[in-house]
């Protein structure tokens, strides 16, 4: 004998059991990138990065002075999260944009703390460089000098030390094919620290800069793409494509972006359909072959 | 000594007087109404340097100045010039006036960053360690103008008020 249910309580089994479905087709799996950090100089207090639901502290083994961790992130998505370094009390931030298909993420932090502001301390990360360890010294010593508290502050040597943090930072986006992100706070203090006069001529110089950066989204992942595609892995290269395709879409000016890298959306449509094809066929060789 | 020797070594006191009595009050002027950074170039830079103490021989070089002048004065009762003696007395008042100016002003954190911060002496790089520099230095300078002034005044006036032009 069948249970009599109300026609009230089959509707509500009905939405559930639907919001059940979509709840199960909207599930994502989290992949763990690992993150690994050295350093030279002074040793960070303490590196911690953001997770969701907050911020996780690294692990330091002292014996390889590494500092480690792992970054869940969900499969399709590329998001930016702030990375802490922590120098006697005072966070550097670093803003890292990532996506699951990184297969890890590791580099050097290098900085030795000045006592002072001074002039040769400022000049020195106000040249440009020409590798992505120097760049985040420069970002780092400059952050280091910006710190400084009375009487031994930048004083009116604080917009050059902020435009050479700023600069620095685009210089490290680039070096690391826009792994490394400026970040609005950044970006406001250095336009702040502009004179009104120039602030105009600055702020498109700045929007610039960030289009460059933006734009090396697009390079990273077309080139993780190829990559797979040369490997074979034609599942990971047509997710790929899923992810460059749904960000084309869902923004005016990332759409703008790739398209100025060969990427426009009917590219990634028809590159998804081969890809989809490639994949498809090789699942089925190997389902059929001995 | 003859009256040559003495007018030459009168001569040659006032001129490291006047040349130090200029220099102070030029980087007090500097001080007062420029905004520009000091530490890096002359005047600033050099008295950094003659403020910086590193050895014994750099303490001896700068101490020759006021051997020599004291020296000249305690050499004799001689018979100073009016132009001379007036003119020690005015360098010696600007000395004491710019000195004592620059170790006010140079306490103010924006003006010891104007020189701290452009600094070539590896010491002086910091605000404390160049107030400090500049208080053992200045003190002394503005001593050896009070000095001056009063054997001036001394042998000017060895009798109270008795003028011996």
């Amino acid at each position: 004998m069948q249970p009599k249910f109300s026609k009230s309580c089959r509707y509500s089994a009905s939405v559930l059991a639907c919001l059940s479905a979509l709840c199960a087709s909207q599930t994502v799996s989290a992949k763990d990138i690992p993150v690994t950090i050295s350093w030279s100089g002074t040793k960070p207090d303490l590196v911690s990065i953001q997770i969701p639901g907050g911020m996780s502290d690294f692990d330091y083994d002292a014996r390889t002075q590494v500092f480690s961790s792992t970054l869940p992130i969900d499969d399709g998505q590329v998001e930016v999260r702030t990375l802490l370094v922590n120098y006697s009390g005072t966070n550097h931030p670093f803003y890292l944009k990532v996506n699951p298909f990184l297969p890890k993420i590791a580099f050097r932090l290098s900085m030795t703390p000045a006592k002072s502001c001074l002039k040769s301390h400022i000049d020195r990360v106000a040249k440009k460089v020409d590798n992505l360890p120097d760049a985040m010294r420069a970002v780092l010593q400059a952050g280091q000098l910006l710190a400084i508290d009375l009487p031994d502050d930048c004083g009116d040597l604080s917009g050059k030390a902020q435009e050479a943090k700023y600069k620095r930072t685009v210089q490290l986006a680039q070096y690391s094919n826009g792994l490394f992100q400026t970040g609005q706070k950044l970006r406001s203090e250095y336009l702040e620290s502009v004179p009104k006069a120039s602030r105009r001529r600055v702020a498109a110089e700045v929007a610039e800069y960030e289009n460059e950066i933006d734009s090396l989204e697009a390079v990273q992942l077309a080139a993780t793409r190829t990559e797979a595609q040369y490997q074979r892995d034609f599942d990971k290269a047509a997710a790929i494509n899923d992810v460059l395709l749904q960000r084309a879409q869902s923004d005016e000016q990332l759409e703008t972006l790739y398209k100025q890298q060969g990427l426009t959306i009917n590219q990634l449509e028809k590159d998804g359909r081969y890809l989809d094809a490639r994949a498809a066929s090789i699942r089925q060789s190997n389902s059929s072959g001995p | 000594m003859t009256a040559q020797q003495k007018r030459a070594a009168a001569f040659l006191s006032f001129l490291l007087i006047a040349l130090t009595s200029a220099f102070l009050l030029w980087l007090a002027l500097l001080v007062a109404w420029s905004s520009q950074p000091l530490g890096g170039e002359f005047p600033g830079r050099f008295f950094i340097l003659l403020i910086h103490d590193v050895s014994s021989l750099q303490i001896a070089l700068k101490s020759v100045p006021f051997l020599v002048v004291f020296g000249i004065s305690l050499l004799g009762n001689y018979q100073l010039r009016d132009w001379i003696f007036y003119g020690t007395i005015a360098v010696s008042v600007s000395g004491i006036a710019a000195a004592t100016y620059l170790l006010m002003e140079l306490n103010a954190i924006p003006t010891a960053r104007r020189f701290w911060q452009y600094s070539p002496v590896e010491g002086l790089h910091d605000y404390q360690s160049l107030v400090a520099a500049m208080r053992s230095s200045l003190v002394p300078f503005i001593a050896w103008f009070v000095g001056l002034l009063a054997s001036q005044l001394g042998i000017k006036f060895p009798r109270g008020g008795d003028d011996a032009t």
